[in-house]
C-alpha cells in the first residue's frame, strides 16, 4: 500500500522545516509600562538598600535621598503594572493568591510589601517620627530592594522566548548592575554632592556589571544572541552601551563637580532604560521568527540523542533529529 | 498497526518522557516543525533552580556591591 500523501508543508524558502515560515511561539502580551517597570522596580530596589546602608553608615543626607528615590520608583511601579493589566483589580487579584513557582505571582507580593515598607521608611524618615518603626521598615525594604531589582529577570526568563529562556543564568546580574547603576545615578543627581561618594562608586561599578553581563549574556547565548543585535532590539542594545560607558566615565572623572555628576548620571539613567528596553524588544523579536525557535530545540534535541538519551519515535527509524 | 500501512516515520509527539510529559501528546506523521509545532518542547516553569538561583544569587550580589560602595568613605 502506497503511503499516503500526508505531509503539509516542508518548504518555507528557509534552510529548516517549519509551518510555512510561520511564528512556532506567541509573542508576549505586554505593553510598554512593562520595560519601564522593569527599570522603576530596579531602581527602587537598589535606591532601598543605598539608603539602608547610608543610614548605618551615618550619611544621613544619602539615605534620605536614596529612600524618597525608593519610594518614588516604588510608586510608579503598580501603576505601571495597573495600566498593563488594565483594571486595578486585576492587581488586587493577583493578591489573592501566593505561587512560588510564578515569578508573577511572586513578584506581585514582593512588590507590595516592598511598597509598604519603603513608604513608611520615608515618611518616617521626613516627618521625624517613629524611628523605631521606621528602621525596622527600612531594613524590610532593604531585604526585599534586591530580589525586586532582580526577579523581573526571572519573569521574561520563565518563558518560551528563546532568547530569554536561555539566558535565564546572566540575566538576573544584567538587571543587578543595571539597577545598581540607576540608584546611584539618580542619587548623584538628587543628593548634595558632598556626600555622593558612595553613590558615584555604585554608579561605576554597577554600570560595569550592566555591561559586562550583557556581553557574557550574548557570548553565551551563541546564534540566539542575533535578536539582541538586530533591528529595535540592536538600536538600544548600542545605545545602552554607549550611554551606560559615557556616564560611568564623565562620573568617574567628574569627582564632585556637580553639574558633570549630574550629567553622568542622567547618562547612567538612560542607559539602564535602554538596557530593558533592549531585552524587552528582542524578545518579540525572537519570538516572531521561528528561526531562533526551531533551529535552537533541533540542536538541543540533536545534542541530546548523541548523548544516547530519548528519541522514542513511533515505528522506529529514529527520525527525530 | 500504522507500520503495516508503510507509514514509517510516524511519531508520539509530547508523549511521557523521563518521567513527565506535556499532559498532552499527539500522534503526528511527519516532523513536529512542519506542523507548526516545536521540536523539542520543555515545560519552563520545571527549570526552578536555573530560573531562581542566578536571581538569589545576583541579588546578593548586588547587596554586597551596595554595601560595597561605602568602604573607604561613607561620603
Amino acid at each position: 500500500m502506497d503511503r499516503p500523501d500526508l505531509s503539509v508543508s516542508r518548504d518555507s524558502g528557509d534552510d529548516y522545516p517549519s509551518y510555512y515560515g510561520r511564528p512556532v511561539i506567541k509573542e508576549p502580551v505586554w505593553s510598554w509600562e512593562i520595560p519601564w517597570y522593569f527599570f522603576t522596580g530596579g531602581l527602587a530596589g537598589a535606591s532601598s538598600c543605598l539608603g539602608f546602608v547610608a543610614g548605618l553608615t551615618g550619611n544621613r543626607w544619602l539615605g534620605r535621598t536614596a529612600r524618597l528615590v525608593s519610594l518614588g520608583a516604588a510608586t510608579a511601579s503598580p501603576i505601571l503594572l495597573i495600566s498593563d493589566l488594565g483594571r486595578p483589580d486585576r492587581f488586587y487579584n493577583m493578591l489573592r493568591v501566593f505561587k512560588p513557582t510564578s515569578p508573577m505571582s511572586v513578584g506581585t507580593w514582593v512588590l507590595s510589601s516592598f511598597g509598604a515598607a519603603s513608604s513608611i521608611a520615608a515618611a518616617t524618615d521626613v516627618l521625624g517620627i517613629l524611628p523605631y518603626l521606621g528602621r525596622v521598615a527600612e531594613g524590610l525594604a532593604a531585604l526585599l530592594g534586591p530580589a525586586l531589582s532582580t526577579y523581573t529577570a526571572v519573569l521574561v526568563a520563565d518563558t518560551s522566548v528563546p532568547v530569554w529562556h536561555e539566558a535565564r543564568r546572566e540575566l538576573p546580574l544584567v538587571f543587578a548592575g543595571s539597577s545598581a547603576a540607576s540608584a546611584g545615578a539618580a542619587a548623584i543627581i538628587l543628593a548634595p554632592a558632598e556626600s555622593g561618594t558612595p553613590a558615584r562608586r555604585l554608579l561605576v561599578g554597577g554600570a560595569a556589571v550592566e555591561v559586562a553581563a550583557s556581553k557574557a549574556m550574548k557570548r553565551n547565548l551563541g546564534k540566539l544572541s542575533e535578536p539582541y543585535e538586530k533591528e529595535e532590539a540592536g538600536r538600544y542594545e548600542k545605545l545602552s552601551t554607549a550611554l551606560t560607558i559615557a556616564g560611568a566615565a564623565t562620573v568617574a572623572f567628574a569627582e564632585r563637580r556637580r553639574k558633570w555628576t549630574a550629567l553622568g548620571g542622567a547618562l547612567t539613567l538612560a542607559g539602564a532604560a535602554a538596557k530593558r528596553w533592549s531585552i524587552f524588544k528582542a524578545g518579540f523579536q525572537s519570538a516572531r521568527d521561528p528561526e531562533y525557535t526551531l533551529k535552537h530545540q533541533r540542536e538541543r534535541l540533536a545534542r541530546r540523542s548523541t548523548e544516547g538519551r530519548r528519541t522514542e519515535t513511533f515505528g522506529g527509524n529514529g527520525r527525530a533529529t | 498497526m500504522l507500520v503495516e500501512a508503510g507509514v514509517t516515520d510516524a511519531r508520539l509527539y509530547g508523549a511521557d518522557e523521563e518521567g513527565y510529559g506535556m499532559g498532552a501528546f499527539f500522534l503526528l506523521l511527519d516532523d513536529p516543525e512542519v506542523y507548526g509545532m516545536p521540536p523539542d518542547p520543555e515545560v519552563v516553569t520545571r527549570k526552578f533552580a536555573s530560573l531562581w538561583g542566578p536571581a538569589a544569587a545576583a541579588a546578593g550580589a548586588m547587596a554586597l556591591g551596595i554595601a560595597a560602595a561605602f568602604i573607604g568613605g561613607a561620603r
